[in-house]
Parts: C-alpha cells; sequence; structure tokens
C-alpha cells in the first residue's frame, strides 16, 4: 500500500511527466515549423534568382545582337562577369538552404542499401575523380534512411574537396568500421587542417574560416552533415590540426543490416 | 503527326518565367505565339470558351503549381471533373519538386512532371524535348 507521501511523490512524477511530454511536443512542432519555413522561402527564393540569371543571360544574348561593342568593353563583361559569380553563390545558397530544410523533412523510410555501391555513386556524382579516393575497411549492408546517408557522405567529400589548398593533390580516404550494429566512417584529407579554436563552430550553419567566396563554399555543408547524423541519433567529431588535414568521423548506430553484421562478426 | 498541330496554353503567373518560354520558343525557330493564363481561374475561363459545344480545342496545357487564387493542383481538379475539357493533355512546369506535388498531380493524370530548370540554356532543351514530344502526339479534336 502506498503512503500519502508516495503516493504525492508518483502524483508529482506524473505531473512532472506530462510537463516534459508537452514541452517535447511543443519542440517537435516549432522544429517543424522552422522546416517548413526554410523550405518555402528557399523556393520561393529559387524563382526570382532563376529569373535573375535568365534576365542576366538575355542581357548579354541582346548585347550580343544589337550591340556587340559593348562586350568588347571589359568593364562590361567584367560586370557581367561578376553577376553570374554572385547569382552562383546564390544559387548554392538557396540550394544549401533548402537541402538542410529537407534533411529534417525527409524522415523517409530506413531501406537496406549496400554502403560500398552507395559510396562508389556519391563519389561519382562529386566530380571527385575516383584515383583521389582512397577506401578501406568494411561497406556493408546498411539498413538506414539512404537520403541521410548521401547527404553526409557528400558532404563530408565536397567539404574536403572544396576546402584544400591544392586541389591538384587532393587525397582522401575513407575508411568504414562495423561494429556490433554500429557503422563508423571516417573521412580524412591532406588539406590545409583545422585549428582546434574553430571545431565547435564548422558545424554551424553559414561558419566558413576562409574569408570570401573563393572556394564557392557556402557553409552549409558541415550542418547539414551535422543534421544528418543528429537525425540518425549518430555523433560525427573532427581530428585536425593547421597543416594536418582533418579526418571527420561519423559514428552511426544501429545501422548495419542484421545479416552483414552477423558476417562480420565471424 | 498532327492534322491539327496543338496550341500551347501557358498557365503561370510570374511574367519572367512567361518571357523565359517566349525567348526558348524563339530560339528553337518555333511559332512565338501561345496562349497564357494567369492562374487556374483565367485558364478554365479560356479554355471554357474555346470549348463551347462538345468539341475540344486541340489544347496542350504547360501548368505551374504555384499560382494566386487557383493553383495548378485545383486547376487540374477542375480540369478533369469538367466533361468536355477533362481530356486535355498538361505538363506541369514548376519549381517544386516536393514529392507531394509529384504525387498530386500526377494522380491528375499528367502527361510530364517538370522541375523549372536553372538556366534559360536548359530551359530551351527542355522546350525541344516537350514540342517535339508533342509533335510526335495525337491530341483529341
Amino acid at each position: 500500500m502506498l503512503t500519502m507521501a508516495n503516493r504525492r511523490a508518483v502524483d508529482y512524477a506524473d505531473l512532472l511527466t506530462q510537463a516534459l511530454r508537452e514541452e517535447k511536443r511543443e519542440l517537435q512542432a516549432s522544429n517543424a515549423a522552422l522546416e517548413q519555413y526554410a523550405y518555402v522561402s528557399s523556393h520561393d527564393l529559387q524563382t526570382p534568382l532563376r529569373s535573375l540569371r535568365d534576365v542576366t543571360d538575355y542581357l548579354t544574348e541582346d548585347l550580343q545582337s544589337d550591340h556587340p561593342d559593348a562586350l568588347r568593353n571589359l568593364k562590361v563583361t567584367k560586370a557581367l562577369a561578376d553577376l553570374y559569380a554572385l547569382i552562383a553563390r546564390m544559387e548554392g545558397l538557396v540550394l544549401g538552404v533548402l537541402e538542410f530544410a529537407r534533411v529534417g523533412r525527409s524522415a523517409g523510410a530506413a531501406e537496406s542499401f549496400d554502403a560500398d555501391a552507395a559510396i562508389r555513386d556519391i563519389v561519382a556524382s562529386s566530380g571527385i575523380e575516383l584515383s583521389r579516393i582512397q577506401l578501406s575497411g568494411d561497406f556493408p549492408v546498411l539498413f538506414s534512411n539512404r537520403l541521410r546517408f548521401f547527404q553526409i557522405v557528400t558532404n563530408l567529400l565536397r567539404n574536403a574537396a572544396q576546402h584544400h589548398h591544392a586541389p591538384q593533390h587532393l587525397q582522401i580516404t575513407i575508411d568504414g568500421r562495423v561494429s556490433g550494429a554500429d557503422y563508423t566512417l571516417a573521412i580524412g584529407d591532406d588539406g590545409p587542417g583545422i585549428d582546434a579554436k574553430f571545431h565547435g563552430k564548422i558545424f554551424e550553419m553559414f561558419q566558413v574560416l576562409t574569408p570570401g567566396a573563393r572556394s564557392g563554399s557556402t557553409g552549409i555543408g558541415l550542418a547539414i552533415v551535422r543534421r544528418a547524423v543528429d537525425a540518425e541519433n549518430g555523433t560525427i567529431s573532427v581530428v585536425s590540426a593547421p597543416g594536418q588535414g582533418a579526418r571527420f568521423t561519423v559514428v552511426l548506430p544501429e545501422i548495419v543490416a542484421p545479416v552483414a553484421h552477423a558476417l562480420a562478426a565471424e | 503527326m498532327n492534322p491539327v498541330p496543338p496550341e500551347l496554353l501557358v498557365v503561370e503567373d510570374n511574367d519572367f518565367d512567361v518571357r523565359r518560354i517566349e525567348r526558348s520558343l524563339q530560339k528553337l525557330g518555333r511559332p512565338p505565339g501561345f496562349r497564357r493564363a494567369r492562374d487556374g481561374i483565367e485558364a478554365l475561363d479560356m479554355l471554357r470558351r474555346a470549348a463551347p459545344s462538345d468539341a475540344m480545342a486541340p489544347v496542350v496545357v504547360l501548368l505551374d503549381l504555384n499560382m494566386p487564387r487557383l493553383g495548378g493542383i485545383g486547376f487540374l481538379d477542375e480540369l478533369r471533373a469538367d466533361p468536355r475539357l477533362q481530356a486535355t493533355p498538361v505538363f506541369v512546369l514548376t519549381t517544386s519538386d516536393y514529392e507531394k506535388d509529384v504525387a498530386a498531380a500526377h494522380a491528375r493524370m499528367i502527361c510530364g512532371y517538370l522541375t523549372k530548370p536553372r538556366t534559360s540554356e536548359e530551359m530551351v532543351r527542355l522546350l525541344q524535348v516537350i514540342t517535339d514530344f508533342c509533335d510526335c502526339c495525337l491530341y483529341p479534336v
């Protein structure tokens, strides 16, 4: 039999649980609203941006046909080139925000896919030559959200390529490890490296360590990775120092498909 | 081949996107003329006026989804419910690649779902594909 004090403690615990549950529901709702907002606004931003590119194209065409002299004027051609560069940068930002919003939105079903084939596909679509990438370790069949896996690997590769100081020497390593049902993916590069004092900052939205639009980086890629990893209840960490490249390690729990898991254990 | 080439009806609220279609058709050496409605309501009015009898006007619709008053999906609902217009071939051309939009449009019997390309050059190529495809098709007259 419960004493009065016990009963009161239980009631109080129930109250707390309920308050927590409500708080969680509110948080989820506001997250969903934010995602929806980012998704819709980045779509709306695309429309005038597309027209801006069109108008610049048409202006160039019309100059070419009606005022060909103008296109021999360096000031004019420089201004047009600047316009295209700015448009491309803005497009990168808008698409980045869109992709970021989509990471949360696509709660999509988990499916099984082959990590090896998936990574080869991702490399092929990344524009990085396969010869610059060294694969090692385990690439089993995974059971997970394929889009998120794609986003994690793509953005880590892109990050390595975009920030490299000498792209013609770029070398990337991808190492996969199975441990129980957890999968660990380590992606290393021989780029300029990141000072430890920035390690916390690089996963935030719009954070770039090099000034200006140099590498075409938008500062969204690693934020997308972080968000996708969070959505998988995983962890991400970085080991890096200036001049020593960077190595990002992602641990994705409970995603190794049971069969592969059993095989790896043998 | 079509004895009567179908007329193009562009349903699009954005003037810049309409100009893009004009310029692309020009570059393709196609007759630049097409009809244009600014939203679903205007498009239905035009189609209903053009088909006063049981006969359908041979027309291919290029439909945006996100528009004021009556958007693309609402327009498709009315179109498919109208006995005189229900067979109208429609291509969706929109910014949205949202899965729900793709599914909703296809559920309303469209000929194809296309997203607006990023550059004007890609738009020319896309319109080339659409117009070439329409040239190969027979449509209800």
